[in-house]
């Protein structure tokens, strides 16, 4: 009985695979809470179509099914049309686990489409589908990217052709704290065979050909903003609170033929872009508020009350001593916080030992299991943000600008994007760099995360004080908020 | 177990014929440049042993204890991530090892192909150095090499097809690379729209604005556009009155005041890119730029001096630019602040225009008589070449190179040739023999578009045209469509006449409809039909009264 609830228990709590903002379906269409719109290119011309779509998933750690359910109409009322859709996709999972990443192959189970435009019906006789994805999941972020071949066979209205459509493209995203995003860049190929009647009520044999570049993004952002008082008779003057914004974009480029009575013209073609783009309601919650009496005028007076009221900071005295140096446990604990990076429970899928759990012993020396910052320090040490020294963690050591970049890097994954060893980087003071954070300070400079001062230099080896160390980690956020969206979906749906 | 026995072995063999020594040492320490032999691993006590082979073949035995490091390229490892084979640098201390650096990396510094990338503005093109201001405001210059590739809006376009004013990503093959190897240029949604309006509504939290009484600025003065609209803006949103920042969560405090938007079309939004608040008064004016200031932020128009500074909007080639942009002699139009004496430029337009995005391109147009024709050249004649928005003597004859991608059109016929129907055609005669005084026949003349020599596109005529009455005009399409009576035709807006005695730019103020037909039209370095036009193209145009001679679409 023990052994079926332990069982139990585990299937709960093994972690299931996240949720990925994600594109509905690969047809290029947006959607917000009530309206989803698509446009369709099965006739050889670009028709917009609107109605509702529903969607069901359930993960688990090994399998994935995700349901659509679109039914929709042509936008323009003057057009009489329908599109029935309902399609299952099953995935299946591979974790491993050493590496951190998971491997994930996706197929369709179940397909029906039927779409209606003008006197013209298009059914789906056959809808093959091959996915396959790669996670890396990193301490602050999952990174992922995705290829994807597709065809589908339509037949129109009873035998009077058949229109396929081969698709072939990626899918490349993200998920963390502050945001998640999933753009599609898909490529499709129309390849339509029919029948014109002619004028002396002959068939005639026509078929056509075009192509459709979609670049489909699904992007959720967590920003924090600022909400002062109106009033002035109050215990503050305002408060921090994030602002979670998801907003879909879709941008179809197509080359069509363009349609001279039912046939194409020999060489003219119909090109074009269509651009969609549907946000939801904003979701916002308010923050604790900040309450230090030494920040007044500060520099890093806005980056400190956000951290604090992120609870990033769990002070409680008046004074926040900006210029005092920032210790590693304090900065390792931060991040944690900032990015929820959760410890993670022991391996009975319990947060209170029992009497019967042996204690585990410490992972460093000087810091004791029973301590309250163990829990970071181990789960730090575990993901790869900090190795330690010798065996010591050394909580109470002032931060050095090397440490707190190679830790920030570290979080992300990507030391491993450095080039390869030998190189120099940009900073006057290169020389002063030490080797361990070489590829984390060169990264960081990439990124935009670290900066030369007017001379060039980077200061590797300096004590970061808290208002310094509090500035690099919204500057942090601030990419794992935006400067991600910008890399995963502005630079390729404008770009490409 | 059988591993350490067989070290051991080896050991005494190696101990038996006098081949592993220790170091020359004293207390001093020593280096040992070689190669890894083999790590033998000891009990947890006494850690591990490396037997390393000096170049010269000297075998040394050392043992390591814990506060040895151990490096790869620089970087520090544990003693288990080493190989034998490798190449290694030992520093010793009598018998026991310091340090040790090995050696893996093949290629250091190496980087994948294109996996080195930079963003940013293109804030000035000189030849084929290429100046970038970044996101976070360093400029950097980069250099356009023979086998670089750039892309707009996904399709592969010429690398002259750049503007300053573009956003670009740029791909570098080597760490230490200033040579560019592929080129992303951002698509259409880097064109920009003004929008005079009152502003209504800033929702911080949809991060949109609302706006009443729209109008844009269309054929050198404001129209109405619509009773309301809303605007996107993303993040922080540049907000300016008189030169002077405006914080987002201060707009509200400017409600109902009259604002000036510029935006542009971004994934199925109009979002906001700069806005200015009108402080004062409003005036437009036009003239030629004079005694720039740059570090005083003022300039001359008309005698007038006006100030500018990172709060003015500059727009050039339908872009948002950087005020350097402005220069002498540039063609203006303004819309400022004027008060108290003091005229703030709150919108520059600069209408400089020409043949060519920038100096990177090498396109020329030549008028002449078609002289003689062979199988991949031809001469003109008293060739003239268009230079400073005016046909100038190119000092006789000229040859151009024409092959199976140049696209020749027959005005007259109203046909493209292909290269044999050129060749064969009497296009080219010797007007001195016999054939040509029986048959009546004469040179033809032609329009050559020509990416240095090498012709892109022509229209020939049988008759010579008056260059005298040729004028260069700018503008943008509204509409393009073919009329019964007249042809191909298109309506332009925003349309400027070049005016060589004034040397500058001389808005039109009205709609300016032209016929398209038999003009040799150059759109994406190639020569197309008139039907190729389309609302929204900018064009660069030679019109003869109603007929356009020639027009590239920019």
């Amino acid at each position: 009985m023990r052994w079926i609830a332990l069982l139990t228990a585990l299937l709960f709590l093994l972690p299931a695979q996240p949720t990925w903002a994600a594109p509905a379906d690969y047809c290029g269409g947006v959607h917000n809470e009530y309206e989803y719109q698509e446009v369709v290119f099965l006739s050889g011309q670009p028709v917009l179509f609107k109605g509702s779509f529903t969607l069901s998933e359930k993960n688990s750690a090994t399998k994935g099914t995700v349901s659509y359910k679109f039914d929709l109409k042509p936008a323009d009322p003057g057009l009489k049309g329908s599109l029935d859709r309902r399609v299952t996709y099953e995935s299946a999972y591979t974790n491993f686990s050493p590496q951190g990443q998971t491997t994930a192959t996706t197929v369709v189970k179940s397909y029906r489409e039927t779409v209606v435009l003008g006197k013209d019906r298009y059914t789906l006789e056959d809808y093959q589908l091959s996915r396959s994805d790669v996670i890396d999941r990193r301490p602050t972020a999952d990174f992922f990217s995705g290829t994807i071949a597709a065809r589908k066979v339509y037949k129109l209205n009873k035998n009077e052709g058949s229109l396929i459509v081969d698709i072939s493209g990626g899918t490349v995203g993200y998920s963390n704290f502050w945001g998640r995003t999933e753009t599609q860049v898909l490529d499709y190929m129309l390849r339509s065979q029919g029948r014109v009647v002619s004028d002396e009520e002959e068939a005639v044999p026509t078929s056509w050909s075009g192509t459709v570049r979609i670049l489909a993004s699904d992007s959720l952002r967590k920003s924090l903003s600022y909400s002062p008082n109106e009033v002035s008779l109050s215990s503050f003057p305002g408060g921090h609170m994030t602002v979670s914004k998801q907003e879909m974009t879709s941008s179809c480029q197509y080359d069509l033929p363009v349609m001279e009575e039912g046939m194409p013209a020999e060489y003219e073609r119909n090109n074009g872009r269509i651009e969609l783009h549907q946000g939801m309601l904003p979701a916002i919650q308010r923050l604790i508020l900040p309450k230090f009496r030494d920040l007044g005028g500060h520099w890093a007076e806005e980056d400190i009350k956000k951290l604090y009221s992120l609870n990033v900071f769990q002070d409680t005295s008046a004074f926040f001593l900006p210029d005092a140096p920032m210790t590693r446990m304090d900065f390792v604990r931060a991040v944690m916080r900032s990015c929820n990076i959760q410890p993670q429970q022991d391996q009975t899928g319990s947060l209170v030992r029992t009497r019967k759990t042996a204690p585990q012993p410490s992972l460093v020396k000087d810091v004791a299991e029973s301590d309250p910052d163990y829990v970071y320090v181990k789960a730090a040490i575990e993901r790869g943000l900090v190795h330690g020294t010798s065996g010591y963690f050394m909580p109470d050591s002032p931060l050095t600008r090397a440490q707190a970049v190679t830790i920030l890097i570290r979080g992300l994954g990507f030391e491993n994007n450095a080039p390869a060893p030998g190189f120099f980087t940009s900073f006057r003071d290169d020389a002063d760099i030490p080797a361990w954070s070489k590829d984390s300070i060169y990264m960081a400079g990439q990124i935009g995360l670290l900066s030369g001062d007017s001379t060039g230099r980077c200061f590797p080896n300096q004590v970061m004080t808290r208002a310094e160390a509090s500035a690099m980690l919204i500057r942090f956020l601030n990419f794992l908020e935006k400067d991600l969206q910008q890399d995963y979906r502005d630079n390729i749906v404008l770009y490409k | 177990m059988a591993k350490k026995i067989m070290a051991c072995v080896l050991v005494l063999m190696l101990l038996a014929a006098g081949g592993v020594q220790s170091p020359a040492w004293g207390a001093d320490t020593a280096v040992i440049e070689g190669y890894l032999l083999e790590m033998i691993p000891q009990s947890e006590a006494t850690g591990v042993s490396l037997m390393i082979e000096g170049y010269p073949g000297t075998v040394y035995l050392l043992s390591v204890t814990e506060p040895a490091s151990f490096f790869i390229d620089g970087r520090p490892v544990a003693w288990s991530d080493l190989q034998p084979g490798l190449e290694v640098v030992a520093v010793v201390r009598g018998e026991q090892l310091v340090s040790l650096e090995a050696y893996s990396t093949p290629h250091p510094g190496y980087i994948a192909p294109g996996s080195l990338i930079a963003k940013g503005l293109v804030t000035a093109i000189n030849q084929d150095e290429i100046s970038i201001l970044s996101d976070n405001g360093i400029e950097q210059r980069y250099i356009v090499a023979p086998f670089t590739t750039a892309i707009r809006g996904g399709l592969a376009v010429p690398i002259d097809n750049l503007y300053a004013g573009d956003r670009v990503i740029l791909y570098f093959d080597d760490i230490d690379s200033h040579l560019i190897s592929r080129m992303e240029i951002q698509g259409d949604s880097i064109l920009v729209n003004l929008y005079r309006a009152s502003l209504q509504l800033v929702n911080p939290l949809e991060e949109t604005i609302s706006c009443a009484q729209v109008e844009t600025f269309k054929d050198g003065r404001w129209q109405k556009y619509g009773s309301t609209m809303s605007f996107a803006y993303d993040g922080s949103l540049e907000a300016y009155i008189s030169g002077h920042q405006v914080q987002t969560a201060n707009l509200k405090y400017y409600r109902g005041k009259t604002v000036y938007l510029l935006t542009r079309q971004m994934m199925g939004r109009e979002m906001v890119d700069r806005l200015i608040i009108k402080a004062q008064t409003e005036y437009t004016y036009q003239g030629c730029a004079d005694n720039i200031n740059f570090l005083a932020g003022q300039f001359e128009l008309n005698q007038k001096n006006f100030s500018f500074d990172n709060g003015t909007i500059v727009i050039k080639d339908g872009r948002k630019q950087s005020t350097g942009v402005i220069s002498n002699g540039s063609s203006l139009v303004v819309i400022a602040d004027n008060w108290l004496g003091q005229a703030y430029s709150n919108i520059v337009w600069v209408l400089d225009q020409g043949l060519n995005n920038s100096t990177l391109g090498q396109q020329q147009l030549y008028y002449g008589r078609i002289d003689l024709i062979t199988a991949d050249s031809m001469w003109l004649k008293d060739a003239q070449r268009l230079q400073n928005h005016l046909f100038a003597d190119f000092g006789g004859e000229v040859q151009l190179y024409y092959g199976s991608d140049s696209r020749i059109y027959d005005g007259s016929a109203g046909k493209w040739l292909n290269n044999a129907e050129i060749l064969a055609g009497s296009y080219a005669v010797d007007e001195d023999s016999d054939f040509s005084d029986r048959q009546d026949l004469e040179d033809w003349y032609g329009y050559v578009y020509c990416n240095q020599d090498h012709v892109l596109g022509m229209v020939v005529w049988p008759e010579e045209s008056d260059l005298d009455k040729l004028r260069v005009v700018t503008g943008t399409i509204t509409t393009a469509e073919e009329d019964p009576l007249v042809g191909w035709t298109v309506t332009l807006k925003d349309s400027y006449d070049w005016s060589h005695h004034n040397r500058q730019w001389m808005l039109k103020g009205s709609a300016l409809r032209l016929g398209s037909s038999d003009a040799l039209i150059i759109k994406n370095g190639q020569a197309v039909s008139p039907a190729a036009l389309k609302p929204g193209d900018r064009l660069y145009l030679l019109r003869d009264n109603f007929h356009i001679c020639f027009a590239v679409v920019k």
